[in-house]
């Protein structure tokens, strides 16, 4: 309980300024990525300013709309308190199925396999983790081999799809034609965001993630059907993979066993950096549109700066670890001023 | 109600005895499966090759179940392998066999010494942990290697590739480890100190049990097995390549999954991880033999890493409502 | 005073233990001789644990001095309990740490000199252990098989292996039959005459009559009395154990006119029966059946209890069922069970009712902020405003926070469960509480607060069952029934009316 006293005035002085600086970190922390995402474009500007060019921001949102529609479901369900690992296998194998399918009977039902195939999967982890209480990292691990194993197999690791994507559906994909001068994937990409941050933060099953993910125990006694909400976004999840997946087809009209590898450490990268936290129950989305534009831009700016290959690979292994203590830090704070009582 | 109750005392008396041993059962019904298929499966020979499969696995798996015993996990085990065995062979080409060796065990030790240092002293959540090290460690063995493979010296293949009785050198350095691992364990306080930190990490601290620094021990120990398991798969495969180790991680995990050990720490023993390290050893190289692809392998071994924890939990009785 | 400080095994001295503002251990001073048996009561939460803590090293004290066998204890050690342990203060704690998938032996011999030795030396040294303290338990048994009073048999065994000045028991009988306690005693009393110090912490005022040589009665971290066991009397045992109540003069009528039954309860074999708005105390131990009672109500754990409720029988397996019939629970452990930690106030009030604070799905903020202000009104939420996370409120408003969520909807709910519903909270926002739950039972609501604090039963309810011996006794509420109340829980029978 906080009692008010009589200060004098050099104690309130320092006061004030321990109140300015408390402000200041929280800004900080708020809003850390955002300014170091302005930064970062500044420096890089500056060494070479041709990134700013709208043809390099074109090709910088149609790359990252892959991993964007895997990462928001991904938020909401590290949020709930859960993850899944196999998402860029899922992505493949969903494209693989849309290509085959679609070879066959036509884009349009290709496409709906193929995603139904997904959100399938994601059911099926719905499951395994929300009701047979499974471990959602060793369970995803096995669906990342699985998933990626059966798109290989399927394919005898040969690219296929050619053709399948109608040529004025392709033309939209590799960026050849725009919508109102923005390439269609912006529009997919805000949509799955908007979509996803209103679930999140507008939708009462936002608040039933958050409290799931948070303090489950609780979540439960208040009436919450936790398996439920756990199912339900996972299977979001597999929806997004399988969205990647439609991504990855009609980017290029065709499709490899191998395509997405990756994808889901990228991802959870991006969920992490962008201040989810991976206990759950805490987290917003804007700071996962931030993160995404900040790891986008930033592996573009290591090509464009043509840094070795290893070390492009290396940051990304870097930054969950960044992001890790950054989270535990984080709450290291919030412990220590929130607990009132 | 009371013959009720005891109907139902004895049918779960079976169905537990049926769980406890169903990774056996599930070894037995392979073997039989495998050399049915195949009647080359049950001979001498390809008992060797079997092995030569399995030692990889093998070693890793003990230090690795006890690392789990303590409530932690490394997800980097191949990309430890392939970064030991690239840096190990740059070495051993520029500087020399001893040096080679030391540098093999040294990156070995150094990451499972970095693990260690960011889960134990900084507390920070094991399994993120591990995968972005993997990633760090597997994009480090690209770049040194720079993507081409290195050739070892023959002194290195001759040495490492000398038979005893017909079974190459490593095997008894499986086994000495498995008896090492068993001794700790179940022989030494060490082991008991493991299990306390595992299931009761407060109650074992309170009681003076230095968890964090056992953890960091395991760790460093498992970083260290990794160099061991880089020295061996180079000399099985003869070239280091970047790449290696990329199918070691999961089988390993699923060893000792199968073996009884938990996520959650604190059980497990080592007799049941030898038989979860043959169930997959015994598992990938009867698949080989079937002369099943590549890519129906991986199928293979993720939906059994499901299976592994789907009876993982059946064991816990988590499935079995009353 | 009583005691011989200069024979004394432990001495303590002006010890305060404080919480922030809280003193859970307010300037004690005791001594413990040797070869006596110590009983030590007190209400809940008087600081008997506090106490006992401090003295074994898990507690470390704001101020005051330690003495064993007249050395002052250096209690800024850094592993305190092993530092304590290692100067002969053992204790067995309720609920023993041990490490359930060793075996007895290992368990025994943990972190202890015989450790290093092999199995069958540390399955002799467990045997001699076991025999000591009476037992012929299998050591190479895994502790996780044994019931509840053979593991505290093996965490005795432990103890008093090595050295050993004083023993702490810290409710050892809570779980004891009477053989099992008998057997205890027996031990106790020989370990006494070999010199060892004891101190017996318990609420069974029976046991404590029974061995402890002396008695000691905290109350509110003091020590208010302080006497040889021949000296006292059941009576003023009670009484000194009673702490402060403010305010239970009043005595409300019960709205006698409105007995309606809501609720008819059978446990353990007992018929219990529980009016239309009324507020019925449940009162025992400190993790006693009460809590049970309520957690099966809702559908926590177990096979759920055979109930009627408003005329309809029915047996509830989980919340979700419980919630559809009306039953609200508010646990007792808030920061665990209750609060959603990172949310906003006004998510943790609204979250029960989404489903109709919402259309579509999407949540009217509207409509969340409009319910928000009302409860705030109604419990007189102080704090900052309903955006902030509930984390920057007092104990006490979050409480209401957690009472708020179901009180938005009092004329909908017919049962309301609370467990400790005042721990943590201060004094306003008790009596804001208290005030906003009369008003709610006004609208038929029954509610049933099981607490082990006896103030807080006498503060909330119009009557209350004591939850020690089955069946409950019911006590109504009167002046000075806390004392009743105390009394029929640490004596275990019931008081004839009038002789009070």
């Amino acid at each position: 309980m906080k009692v008010k006293n009589r200060t004098s005035d050099s104690q309130s002085n320092s006061a004030l300024l321990a109140r300015v600086r408390e402000k200041l970190l929280d800004f900080i922390t708020a809003n850390g990525l955002l300014v170091a995402l302005i930064l970062f474009v500044l420096f890089v500007a500056v060494i070479k300013p041709s990134i700013l060019k709208w043809s390099s921001l074109e090709g910088i949102i149609r790359q990252s709309t892959d991993v964007a529609v895997v990462a928001f479901p991904l938020a909401l369900l590290v949020i709930a308190g859960s993850v899944d690992l196999s998402l860029g296998s899922v992505a493949s194998f969903s494209a693989i199925i849309m290509a085959k399918t679609a070879l066959v009977y036509g884009f349009p039902i290709g496409v709906i396999t193929g995603l139904s195939v997904a959100v399938g999967i994601g059911l099926l982890n719905g499951l395994l983790v929300g009701y047979l209480k499974l471990h959602p990292v060793v369970t995803t691990l096995g669906g990342l081999t699985l998933w990626r194993g059966a798109a290989l197999l399927l394919t005898n690791a040969k690219t296929i799809g050619m053709g399948a994507v109608p040529g004025w559906i392709l033309d939209y994909g590799i960026g050849l034609n725009t919508l109102l001068s923005m390439p269609l994937h912006l529009y997919i990409l805000s949509i799955s965001y908007l979509v996803c941050w209103a679930l999140a933060h507008k939708h009462r099953f936002g608040e039933r993630l958050y409290a799931v993910g948070g303090q489950e125990k609780a979540a439960f006694l208040v009436g919450i059907n936790t398996k439920l909400v756990k199912l339900l976004a996972h299977t979001l999840t597999g929806f997004g993979a399988g969205l990647a997946g439609f991504m990855m087809f009609f980017r290029s009209g065709a499709v490899h066993g191998s395509d997405g590898d990756g994808l889901e450490f990228r991802a959870l990268t991006i969920v992490l950096l962008g201040g989810i936290s991976f206990q759950g129950g805490k987290g917003k989305m804007r700071g996962v549109l931030v993160a995404l534009f900040f790891i986008t831009f930033l592996r573009y700016s290591l090509v464009l700066l043509r840094t070795p290959l290893y070390l492009q690979h290396m940051a990304s292994g870097v930054l969950i670890i960044l992001a890790l203590f950054m989270d535990s830090l984080l709450t290291q704070r919030a412990e220590k001023r929130g607990s009132g009582s | 109600m009371n013959k009720e109750k005891s109907g139902r005392i004895r049918g779960t008396r079976i169905w537990e005895l049926l769980l406890d041993n169903l990774v056996l059962l599930g070894l037995v019904f392979i073997i039989i499966f495998f050399s049915f298929k195949n009647p080359f499966f049950f001979s001498y020979s390809n008992a060797r090759s079997i092995l030569r499969q399995l030692v990889p696995i093998g070693i890793y798996s003990f230090p690795v179940a006890l690392l789990l015993i303590s409530n932690s996990i490394d997800l980097s085990l191949g990309a430890v392998v392939g970064l030991s065995a690239v840096v190990g062979i740059e070495a051993m080409n520029a500087f020399g066999f001893a040096f080679g060796i030391f540098a093999f065990l040294g990156v070995g030790l150094a990451a499972g010494l970095l693990n260690g240092v960011l889960v134990s002293y900084f507390r920070l959540n094991p399994v993120i942990i591990t995968l972005g090290t993997q990633i760090i460690f597997r994009g480090l063995s690209l770049s040194v290697s720079g993507g081409r493979s290195g050739v070892p010296p023959a002194l290195f293949l001759k040495i490492f590739r000398l038979e005893l009785f017909g079974f190459r050198l490593e095997v008894f350095f499986m086994l000495g480890i498995m008896i090492l691992s068993y001794w700790v364990l179940h022989r030494n306080r060490l082991g008991r100190y493991l299990y306390a930190a595992g299931e009761n990490e407060r109650a074992a601290f309170l009681m003076g049990v230095k968890v964090q620094n056992l953890r960091f021990l395991m760790h460093t120990l498992v970083g260290l097995a990794g160099g061991i398991v880089g020295i061996i798969s180079v000399a099985k495969v003869g070239l280091s390549s970047g790449s290696l180790g990329q199918n070691l991680t999961l089988p390993v995990i699923i060893a000792i999954l199968l073996g009884g050990i938990d996520f959650g720490g604190g059980a497990g023993k080592i007799t049941s991880v030898i038989v979860g390290v043959f169930f997959i050893g015994i598992l990938e190289a009867g698949l080989l033999i079937l002369g099943v692809t590549e890519f129906l392998q991986q199928v293979i071994v993720g939906a059994v890493l499901i299976l592994a924890v789907c009876t993982s939990a059946l064991r816990k009785g988590r499935l079995i409502k009353r | 005073m009583v005691s011989d400080p200069i024979n004394s095994t432990v001495v303590i001295n002006n010890l305060s233990v404080a919480y922030g503002a809280i003193k859970a251990l307010n300037s004690v001073s005791l001594s413990i001789p040797k070869g006596q048996i110590v009983g030590l009561v007190g209400h809940n939460g008087a600081g008997k644990s506090t106490l006992v803590n401090a003295i074994t090293g898990a507690v470390k004290p704001s101020s005051g001095e330690i003495r064993i066998d007249g050395e002052p204890v250096d209690y800024t050690h850094k592993s305190s309990p092993l530092y304590m342990a290692r100067l002969g203060m053992k204790v067995i704690h309720q609920e023993p740490s041990l490490i359930g998938i060793l075996s007895v032996a290992d368990n025994i011999t943990f972190r202890t000199q015989g450790e290093k030795r092999s199995r069958k030396e540390r399955i002799e040294i467990a045997k001699k252990a076991l025999k000591r303290v009476g037992s012929s338990l299998d050591p190479q048994q895994p502790v996780s098989s044994l019931g509840f009073g053979d593991r505290q048999i093996v965490d005795l065994a432990r103890s008093l292996l090595g050295n050993v000045k004083a023993l702490l028991l810290d409710e050892p009988t809570a779980a004891l039959g009477r053989e099992e306690t008998q057997r205890l005693h027996k031990l106790l009393q020989a370990l006494s005459r070999e010199g060892k110090a004891i101190v017996y912490v318990s609420h069974r005022l029976r046991d404590i009559l029974e061995i402890c040589d002396r008695i000691v009665v905290l109350r509110e971290g003091r020590v208010v009395m302080d006497q040889l066991n021949r000296e006292i009397t059941a009576d003023t045992l009670s009484e000194a154990v009673c702490p402060n109540v403010e305010g239970s003069a009043d005595t409300r009528q019960g709205l006698e006119n409105r007995r309606e039954v809501s609720l008819k309860a059978v446990w353990r074999g007992e018929n219990y029966s529980f009016y239309r708005g009324e507020i019925v105390g449940l009162f025992g131990m400190a993790g006693g059946p009460q809590f049970d009672f309520a957690k099966q109500l809702y559908g926590l754990g177990g096979s759920g209890l055979d109930i009627t409720l408003d005329g309809e029988r029915c047996r509830i397996l989980n919340p979700r069922e419980a919630m559809k019939r009306g039953i609200c629970y508010v646990s007792a452990d808030r920061e665990r069970e209750s609060l959603f930690h990172y949310r906003s106030a006004r998510s943790n009030l609204c979250i029960p009712w989404l489903n109709r604070l919402s259309s579509w799905g999407m949540i009217s903020e509207r409509r969340m902020k409009e319910e928000y202000e009302k409860v705030r009104e109604f419990l007189n939420i102080l704090g900052p405003s309903q955006d902030a996370t509930i984390d920057k409120f007092s104990g006490g408003n979050r409480q209401k926070h957690v009472l708020g969520r179901w009180l938005m909807n009092a004329g909908e709910i017919k049962l309301l469960l609370l467990c400790q519903p005042n721990q943590g909270v201060d004094i306003r926002a008790r009596a804001d509480i208290a005030s906003a739950l009369q008003k709610a039972r006004e609208k038929g609501l029954t509610i049933l607060v099981a607490s082990s604090e006896v103030d807080e039963i006498s503060h909330l309810t119009d009557r209350a069952y004591v939850c020690e011996n089955e069946p409950w006794q019911e006590v109504k509420r009167a002046a000075d029934w806390e004392i009743k109340l105390m009394e029929i829980l640490l004596l275990g029978v019931k008081r004839k009316e009038g002789i009070f």
